[in-house]
């Protein structure tokens, strides 16, 4: 735990045991207390209401009795052996000791504030303060004649017909079924993802696309000329379909293109990062930027804006598949880079204030975590953070 | 932690078990049978499904131990253990059912992240629940009328037939009490840390 925290812990345990605090300590309890009611870190109510629930079941003794009496009916038919696997390895232990210790303080914390009411805890569900929830999936269709859909409230079926292919939506998923007759000229589609959204779809050869957050991808309704040609930004991570007439190659920008021909490959393109990254998981690409290189499975080409071309033969592909996942990996970032996530995914601008040291992370969470949760496992002694509308202040 | 005493008590269990004594099953299942309920119900989100879950992971506890000579050597782990495998087998069928078939290879990383999170939390509540029934007297059933029945100090009085400043005078030795657990328990994981 660190020093700051560590101490604010400390005068909590004190306070708690009835030890009197000094000036300072009762003032610095306050500032904390307060900071974390605006901040909502602690999630006032909800810790507590979970925590109430879960003694209200365990005191349900006729529960437990009809359970017992069920139990005792099944327990001499005899059960074939069950194979049990060892615990799995404890690879999250920072978080869950810190997590633990942030419910723990919060309950204690409410404890001590009061909570005389009890009314507002028992019957509140929904009482959390400012928090911003997680992206989900959801994107724009940009027709070829410029028309937007949305496409998080559209239900199934039909959506829309494009010059020889229709636009079928369904379970969430966009792609197009050829209607046999190909009409001569080729028109563009486009499928965009805002801030804190995430897409999946079908292209007409059958590949398959997901669309990390601000991404976008235009491609051609039907396939009709020598190769298959798409242009992305942003993330995104592909299936292609096998086709070895008709290569298909990704268009990043005019310097630089993927030549594929069929296979598993990522590319994170957004403009705001400082290199466009293309890490291949199955098959082989070709990068073509000034010069071009083969990669290999496992392998992945890194182009500067100055177009110069690296390789990094050892990438790390939890990192990079971490979003398609549904997981953030932030082994080893820097924090800037860190919040350019958080950015995207929770349609949030991040300030920082002067005197932020750029610190590195560790460790991998849900993508379906509220923000409150996200700034609470990375919260540390050097850093802090404060939530205000939709921007994300970073203190130091 | 597990003291010597617990252990001593878990293996005296486990021997009764072995032996077939259906009493010392029943002791086991008062102890858990709730607590993996909870588990279950909050990595499937499902009730009954959770029930039928924790009922079969204790059926074949009682079995392995039983008949096959099973000696686990943390029951609260091997139990919970069993309860988790069986909660994915559900989550992941519950996925293909839906026809969300891309989502499985997402749901082995977030699925290990929820039962380390729960399981933090039951254990947590679960101390917590252990030392709720340690407070003295009536302390106690106080407390769950104020916290669990949402009563008002002046029902409670008229309902025990002590007065309400008794009342008020147990909780607050009761919240003591609480307060100073949680003091403990802040203590030692900030030691672990």
């Amino acid at each position: 735990m660190h020093d700051n925290q560590q101490y604010i812990l400390t005068i909590l345990q004190k306070k708690l045991q009835k030890i009197p605090l000094t000036e300072e300590e009762q003032a610095q309890l306050n500032e904390w207390l307060q900071v974390n009611e605006e901040d909502a870190l602690l999630q006032p109510g909800a810790d507590e209401q979970e925590l109430l629930e879960y003694l209200q079941l365990r005191m349900d003794s006729d529960r437990n009795r009809e359970a017992f009496e069920k139990f005792r009916s099944q327990a001499f038919t005899n059960r074939d052996v069950v194979h049990v696997k060892a615990p799995a390895r404890m690879r999250f232990a920072w978080i869950r000791y810190a997590a633990a210790i942030i419910i723990i303080a919060g309950i204690a914390t409410w404890f001590i504030t009061g909570n005389r009411n009890n009314d507002r805890v028992v019957n509140n569900k929904g009482h959390r303060k400012v928090d911003i929830a997680p992206g989900h999936d959801g994107a724009i269709l940009t027709l070829a004649n410029g028309s937007q859909m949305v496409l998080d409230s559209l239900g199934n079926g039909v959506i829309a017909s494009q010059n020889g292919a229709q636009v079928v939506l369904k379970n969430g998923l966009v792609q197009y079924d050829a209607t046999g007759k190909i009409a001569a000229e080729i028109t563009y589609n486009t499928m965009s993802t805002p801030r804190g959204r995430q897409f999946q779809l079908v292209l007409p050869d059958g590949s398959k696309v997901w669309l990390n957050a601000a991404s976008a991808i235009k491609y051609p309704t039907t396939f009709t000329g020598k190769e298959r040609l798409v242009e992305m930004n942003g993330e995104a991570y592909f299936e292609v379909a096998k086709d070895a007439a008709k290569p298909f190659r990704v268009k990043i920008n005019e310097g630089l293109s993927v030549q594929v021909l069929g296979t598993n490959f990522n590319v994170n393109a957004y403009e705001n990062e400082a290199a466009v990254k293309t890490t291949l998981l199955e098959g082989s690409v070709q990068v073509v930027a000034k010069s071009s290189v083969l990669l290999k499975p496992g392998e992945q080409a890194i182009v500067t804006q100055a177009s110069q071309l690296a390789i990094d033969d050892k990438p790390s592909i939890d990192k990079v598949m971490a979003w398609k996942n549904g997981l953030f990996n932030f082994e080893g970032m820097r924090l800037k880079e860190v919040m350019k996530q958080l950015e995207r995914w929770y349609d949030i601008d991040v300030v920082y204030e002067p005197g932020v040291p750029d610190i590195e992370f560790y460790g991998e969470l849900s993508r379906n975590t509220t923000l409150i949760d996200v700034i609470a496992a990375l919260k540390d002694s050097d850093v802090h953070f404060r939530i205000e509308g939709r921007k994300l202040i970073v203190l130091p | 932690m597990p003291t010597d005493q617990s252990r001593n008590n878990e293996k005296e269990l486990l021997a009764r078990l072995a032996a077939g004594d259906e009493k010392a099953m029943e002791e086991a299942f008062d102890a858990f049978y709730l607590r993996l309920y909870y588990f279950a119900k909050k990595l499937t989100r499902n009730e009954s499904e959770a029930e039928d879950i924790a009922q079969e992971a204790l059926v074949n506890f009682w079995v392995n131990v039983k008949d096959k000579g099973v000696q686990p050597d943390n029951t609260e782990s091997y139990l919970f253990q069993m309860v988790r495998n069986r909660c994915y087998t559900f989550n992941m069928r519950e996925l293909m059912k839906a026809g969300k078939q891309d989502d499985l290879s997402r749901l082995g990383k977030a699925f290990e992240h929820e039962v380390e999170n729960q399981l933090m939390r039951e254990d947590i509540f679960n101390r917590i629940f252990r030392e709720f029934n340690r407070l003295p007297g009536q302390q106690a059933l106080i407390m769950k009328m104020i916290y669990i029945d949402g009563l008002h100090t002046n029902e409670i009085a008229a309902q025990l037939n002590i007065s309400p400043n008794n009342v008020r005078n147990q909780k607050a030795r009761a919240l003591d009490r609480l307060r100073t657990f949680l003091a403990d328990s802040l203590k030692f994981f900030l030691f672990f840390y």
